[in-house]
């Protein structure tokens, strides 16, 4: 019996003016799964993330995230419902501490970002939840943005938990990710290596289910890459994640991905396990040209 | 007027704190929107002169000249509240119907747009009144605090406090709450704010109700000092609000409360100062031209300001 898949993409088509960057693309990703994407340079592999996270509207076709249709929602409620990524240049906010950087992560999970993530424990505060969430769903205005800052402000004690809560689990994420101790430093004045790493917890923080990576290797040295491959590997068991990864350094894709889906010219043209997908023709040509291809084929015995 | 004492001059600098605290909290709207918009909306001025049109109707409304005793703090208080929420909603439907629809339009089409509003606002007042000013009463208990040659007035001396609370108030709800958060992580990188789960359009309207919450407040200072509201009074404090925030740096938060006091202190004691020297005066009017000479001195030199940071920026 198959489980539901936690991602599903159907014919998924993007249209930039005269530009097809994504061609019909179906991509199944079940729970749990790290899944590589890869494919040469403008394939289409970012478009596709970036559909995935709502910042672009497709053209055509829809996505799934766990039975529910996302495409077309507005970002932060794609991001609400468990879509975390982080950039391949990354995209830190630069001038905040490390921890905020991690709170800003954790937004939605702090009531004045969504108190229905919120179990408050006695039955007053219950009800404050509730009309601070009724007031909150009006269309924003000064209502809204007034129960915000007074909320902020006045702090009911569920609040104050939930926040306080927020502040130790970004204190775990930064352990996890190997940034313990450096919580109050400019995000700025981290080292590359360590920001990539913020990007990472600053995702987590957000309890995604599905997490997009855009290249999580860039730049990093042998040492480092091994490094960051065990830690995506630690992160998945540690908090149930199912992963997909743009990747252009193939020992990483072959070290820690369970299958490949393959992009070229914004359409899929391979899928299945990393050392099928590597012997796989099309993927040879795609990479390597069609002479080349021709050329490898011919070692075989067929000119 | 050359060997002025000593009393007269602490007198001019204890004028542009005043001034200067008013300043200052205009100022901090125009930095906070520039930091999350990169826009000036230079509607802030009518949105402090309608603050203070509120306040001055909260104040008729509990009676006028005749509140007296604990009444006055209970109206002044009725009156700071009713200042903010009229602020807060003109500028939230500004931002709606006026800015929020040309958010990805070319930078100079927003700016052009707070402009006219600007104008439309200021001319529907002029309209209603009649061009007319409106008298506040004078209902602040008067006297002053003396030490040596020191003398600060109780108003001046409330004014000053109440600015610097605010001020405060403001600090620490984008510094320590989560709201201030996601307004700065929106400042710093919008799509990236988004990705986090950020309502934007929520986190800007929040941005301009704290803005226009503080012009409303200086709206009633202002009445409280000068005893006069009317259509017009939004153009000159708002410009030199913003030129407070110029000075200071815009975008920044604590550039704007400096820039605020800094401008303050620099027309009135400026002005004085230049007078002093013998065989020239200076009129009043000259507070302007000090005023504005010092933002184009700034705009060529220093064009970031003095703290030259964004909004995002720890203090």
């Amino acid at each position: 019996m198959s489980v539901r898949p936690l991602l599903e993409v159907r014919g998924l088509s993007v249209r930039f003016q005269g530009l097809l960057a994504l061609d019909s693309v179906d991509m199944t990703v079940p729970p749990g799964q790290i899944r590589g994407l890869i494919g040469p340079n403008g394939a289409g592999k970012t478009t596709l993330f970036n559909c995935l996270t709502g910042f672009y509207r497709p053209t055509g076709g829809s996505i799934l995230l766990d039975g529910v249709r996302i495409d077309g929602m507005p970002m932060h409620h794609v991001a609400a419902l468990g879509v975390a990524r982080t950039f391949q240049n990354i995209r830190l906010f630069a001038n905040m501490t490390v921890i905020e950087n991690v709170l800003v992560g954790a937004h939605r999970t702090i009531p004045v970002g969504g108190p229905d993530q919120l179990r408050p424990r006695r039955r007053h505060e219950q009800r404050l939840a509730e009309v601070a969430a009724q007031l909150r769903g009006l269309p924003g205005g000064v209502v809204s943005s007034l129960v915000e800052i007074a909320g902020a402000l006045v702090r009911p004690p569920a609040w104050i938990r939930a926040e306080r809560e927020a502040v130790e689990r970004a204190r775990r994420l930064l352990e996890a990710v190997g940034l313990r101790g450096r919580e109050n430093e400019l995000a700025r004045n981290l080292p590359y290596g360590d920001q990539r790493r913020l990007e990472l917890a600053r995702a987590l923080a957000s309890r995604p289910r599905l997490l997009l990576l855009d290249e999580p290797t860039a730049g990093m040295n042998p040492g480092e890459t091994l490094a960051m491959m065990d830690l995506i590997r630690r992160l998945r068991e540690e908090y149930g994640l199912t992963i997909i990864l743009i990747e252009h350094q193939m020992r990483v894709v072959m070290g820690i991905c369970e299958e490949v889906t393959v992009l070229d010219y914004g359409r899929k043209i391979a899928e299945g396990p990393p050392e099928a997908v590597q012997r796989d023709p099309a993927v040879i040509e795609a990479y390597l040209g069609t002479k080349f291809a021709r050329q490898l084929r011919g070692g075989h015995g067929t000119p | 007027m050359f060997l002025a004492s000593t009393s007269f001059w602490l007198d001019q600098v204890v004028n542009g704190l005043t001034i200067g605290s008013m300043y200052a909290l205009i100022a901090l709207g125009y930095t906070m929107v520039y930091g999350v918009l990169k826009m000036i909306n230079f509607a802030h001025g009518e949105v402090f002169m309608l603050g203070s049109y509120a306040g001055f109707g909260v104040l008729v409304a509990f009676g006028g000249e005749s509140i007296a005793g604990p009444m006055v703090v209970l109206a002044i208080a009725a009156a700071f509240v009713g200042a903010a929420l009229a602020s807060a909603s003109v500028s939230v439907v500004l931002e709606r119907v006026a800015y929020r629809p040309l958010r990805n339009a070319p930078r100079l089409a927003p700016l052009i747009t707070a402009i006219g509003a600007s104008i439309f606002l200021q001319f529907l007042v002029l309209d209603v009144t009649g061009a007319k000013a409106s008298f506040y009463p004078r209902i602040f208990p008067s006297g002053s605090i003396e030490v040596g040659a020191f003398r600060i007035t109780y108003l001046q001396l409330f004014l000053v406090g109440c600015s610097v609370a605010m001020m405060l108030f403001l600090y620490i709800v984008v510094q320590r709450t989560a709201v201030g958060r996601s307004i700065r992580a929106v400042a710093e990188n919008r799509t990236a704010a988004s990705l986090m789960g950020i309502d934007v359009d929520r986190a800007i309207v929040t941005t301009f109700v704290l803005g226009a919450a503080m012009a409303g407040v200086a709206g009633v200072l202002w009445g409280l000092f000068f005893l006069q509201v009317r259509g017009s009074m939004g153009f000159l404090p708002g410009i030199k609000a913003f030129t407070a925030a110029v000075l200071g740096g815009i975008g920044s938060i604590p550039g704007a409360m400096v820039g605020g006091y800094f401008l303050g202190l620099a027309e009135t004691v400026g002005r004085e100062a230049l007078s002093a020297i013998p065989g020239l005066n200076f009129p009043n009017e000259w507070r302007d031209v000090i005023a504005f000479s010092l933002l184009v001195l700034v705009l060529l030199f220093r064009p970031t300001g003095i703290f030259g940071e964004l909004v995002s920026r720890r203090a």
